[in-house]
């Protein structure tokens, strides 16, 4: 008899919910380890040590709200990480990041699904936005807080001034 | 409890901010009441932040105009030309300044004279020697920063803020510029010195651009007799006669209908709902909508079309995008009086490219060399423009007789563009074009966004209660009170004759800020 693998198991689209007691530090710990692997897995030679307050108070910030609360998805992202790093290690970065393409609600059905749709998916778009985008070059970028328009070097990439 | 204050307010955007401000500044004791249709919506909301920068809407644009063709509409173009409801205005506390991208640029002088110089539009009763001091009270209360070296109408004082420089793209296409005899310029930008410029200016966390929602907070906060209602929606103006003295209004909160009186009532609830309120303000003394005598009310609906010209450049080979949320490079060198009889031209960059969604490649599995590849390979870059067309009394903004959401009544505008129009602009898009050529760019003719004339778009909606020095041709007079009405006024881009080829809000600001004066120090105290 087959059995379906955890990380395959549907569990239909809506935003998971559930415990709602906060994340661990183990929880924690696991949810920074996607979150730089992002930098890994695209060669985004970025201090991601330096990133860490900010995508923490996104974390946090995703998780205060009654409606949208991501806490349920964050704990599904963590147990589906730790199976996948236990029986898929080999394979763990090709089958998250660039087999396993959800960009729509209405195609998320597995516990997989729920992990990249709600969750690795915004930590891609943070990675590039709190540094990442400095590795294709240019120095601010929509979300990055660029610096004040009163300082000796402009927050933006200039050219010649005509 | 009797609801009596000294003036009443329609709206809460810019224009009614600003007169609320100047009035109670100069004279604290006076009650002011402020009514807005819309909800309010958090600023600085760290979790709407994010929601935002991650990809998800602010809050503020489910306010929106649904168009025909959603489930619900509520706002109808009728006319020959299909006229763009969306994202053109927010119906929340703090109006359009909500979203808007702080673009702060004064009309020039021959903009107030059209008629008598081309026979087209009409005539403002002002000068621009008589708004000149308020466009700098009005840039010094939005912090707007530009170059005092643009070309652009004289100016008695340099500009509060400096410019924010060219992006290095932008000044790429400055080149262009002036290879064609244009000569590029800054994008005066109102943001406060504290702009950390993080590129999410729609939704900013620090309020480092202007919204009246701010400004508003401190008000009520510095003047105890100053009240704000939102989610209380106008329904009509009362009338006695040649005066008005309060208004009826659905409180959105408990679904009851309550009247609301005062001695002096400011209409500034933009150029859709303005002249709406008016023509549902009937009595026996105005059959044809309050201040209608002369059937001008909701007639004369402009605004801007944009052209765009986009083209291919084979490489970006320092990987070019972005990096604000808004252009700087401009130019006003076909914002001029040989152009004005055709229709004058305010050209800008066009902030979205080079684009490489470099997130949402990553989302879609593509790998870091697929990504290299589109970052560094061929890019395209964009102009943008606005180009002026001219009031015409068929093209009317009225209420419709269905209810959409915040009680409104629908929205019917009929809109035929002039005939030349689209000659004018196909000749301006070859113009652009050409720019971009010169600086190595391909249009390709078989792509339609190549070269595009867009459909009027709501955003800069004006002159439907145009003001002027003949009751008959007009709604308000120079100092925007109604005709006939004694203590009615309206501040809004409504009144604008003619609504020029640059954005509107910093004229707007600035004959709010001359309006509130007026109140205060010409009609005896205000009220």
């Amino acid at each position: 008899m087959n059995t379906i693998e955890y990380h395959l198991e549907e569990i239909g689209p809506e935003i998971l919910t559930g415990d709602k007691s906060g994340l661990s530090d183990n929880a924690l710990t696991v949810l920074w380890e996607i979150f730089i692997r992002v930098g890994h897995v695209w060669e985004l030679k970025v201090n991601a040590s330096e990133m860490r307050s900010r995508w923490f108070d996104m974390i946090e910030s995703r998780m205060i709200k009654d409606s949208g609360d991501y806490s349920a998805e964050y704990m599904n992202a963590v147990t589906v990480w730790r199976y996948l790093e236990a029986h898929h290690s080999q394979d763990l970065d090709k089958i998250v990041f660039f087999e396993t393409i959800v960009t729509a609600s209405s195609s998320v059905k597995t516990r997989l699904d729920h992990a990249k749709f709600f969750i690795i998916n915004d930590f891609i778009k943070c990675f590039i936005l709190l540094s990442g985008f400095k590795e294709f070059g240019g120095k601010n970028y929509k979300g990055f807080m660029g610096g004040s328009r009163r300082a000796d070097e402009p927050p933006i990439r200039t050219g010649d001034i005509l | 409890m009797s609801d009596e204050s000294d003036v009443l307010l329609i709206g809460s955007g810019v224009a009614a901010t600003l007169v609320a401000e100047t009035m109670l500044r100069a004279k604290p004791s006076l009650s002011v009441k402020m009514l807005e249709a819309g909800p309010r919506f958090p600023l600085r909301d760290r979790r709407d932040w994010w929601d935002y920068v991650l990809g998800e809407d602010p809050q503020y644009r489910s306010t929106y105009d649904q168009e025909s063709g959603t489930p619900s509409p509520e706002s109808f173009s009728r006319g020959q030309t299909k006229w763009l409801f969306r994202e053109s205005r927010v119906r929340a506390f703090g109006g359009s300044t909500m979203h808007w991208g702080g673009w702060s640029l004064r009309f020039k002088e021959e903009d107030f004279e059209a008629y008598s110089r081309v026979k087209r539009g009409a005539d403002w009763p002002i000068t621009y020697a008589d708004i000149e001091p308020w466009y700098e009270k009005a840039e010094s209360v939005l912090s707007v920063g530009g170059d005092n070296a643009d070309e652009g109408p004289w100016r008695k004082n340099p500009f509060p803020q400096p410019s924010f420089p060219w992006s290095v793209q932008e000044s790429f296409i400055a080149k262009g510029f002036v290879e064609r005899g244009l000569k590029p310029g800054h994008m005066p930008i109102a943001r406060f010195a504290r702009c950390m410029t993080t590129g999410t200016c729609k939704y900013c966390p620090i309020a480092s651009r202007y919204t009246a929602q701010d400004h508003l907070d401190l008000l009520a906060e510095a003047f105890q007799s100053f009240k704000i209602q939102s989610s209380a929606t106008v329904l009509e103006i009362l009338a006695d006669g040649p005066r008005v003295n309060g208004v009826r209004y659905l409180d959105l909160t408990t679904g009851e209908t309550s009247e609301a009186y005062a001695g002096t009532i400011i209409l500034a609830a933009g150029a859709y709902e303005s002249p709406k309120i008016l023509l549902r303000s009937v009595t026996p003394d105005w059959p044809n909508g309050l201040g209608n005598r002369h059937d001008q009310v909701g007639r004369y609906a402009v605004t801007h079309t944009m052209l765009r010209v986009l083209a291919r450049f084979p490489e970006n080979k320092d990987g070019w995008f972005q990096e604000y949320d808004f252009p700087t490079l401009m130019s006003r060198s076909w914002d001029t009086p040989d152009r004005q009889k055709d229709g004058k031209v305010f050209l800008f960059n066009n902030r979205s490219y080079p684009r490489v969604d470099l997130a949402g490649e990553m989302i879609r599995g593509k790998r870091r060399l697929d990504i290299d590849r589109m970052q560094y390979g061929a890019m395209y870059l964009g102009l943008d423009a606005f180009i002026e067309e001219f009031g015409d009394y068929s093209n009317t903004i009225r209420p419709g007789n269905a209810t959409g959401r915040f009680g409104l009544p629908t929205t019917e505008v009929t809109f035929s563009r002039h005939e030349d129009l689209e000659k004018v602009a196909g000749k301006v898009l070859d113009e652009m074009g050409a720019i971009l050529e010169k600086i190595g760019g391909t249009i390709d003719p078989m792509d339609r966004n190549g070269k595009r004339l867009m459909n009027p778009r709501g955003d800069h909606t004006s002159g439907t209660c145009r003001m002027g020095s003949d009751p008959s041709r007009s709604v308000t007079n120079a100092n925007l009170k109604v005709h006939e009405v004694d203590n009615l006024y309206i501040c809004s881009n409504a009144v604008f004759p003619t609504a020029a080829a640059v954005n509107p809000t910093l004229t707007l600001s600035a004959l709010a800020l001359r309006l509130g004066d007026h109140l205060i120090h010409n009609t005896g105290g205000g009220v």
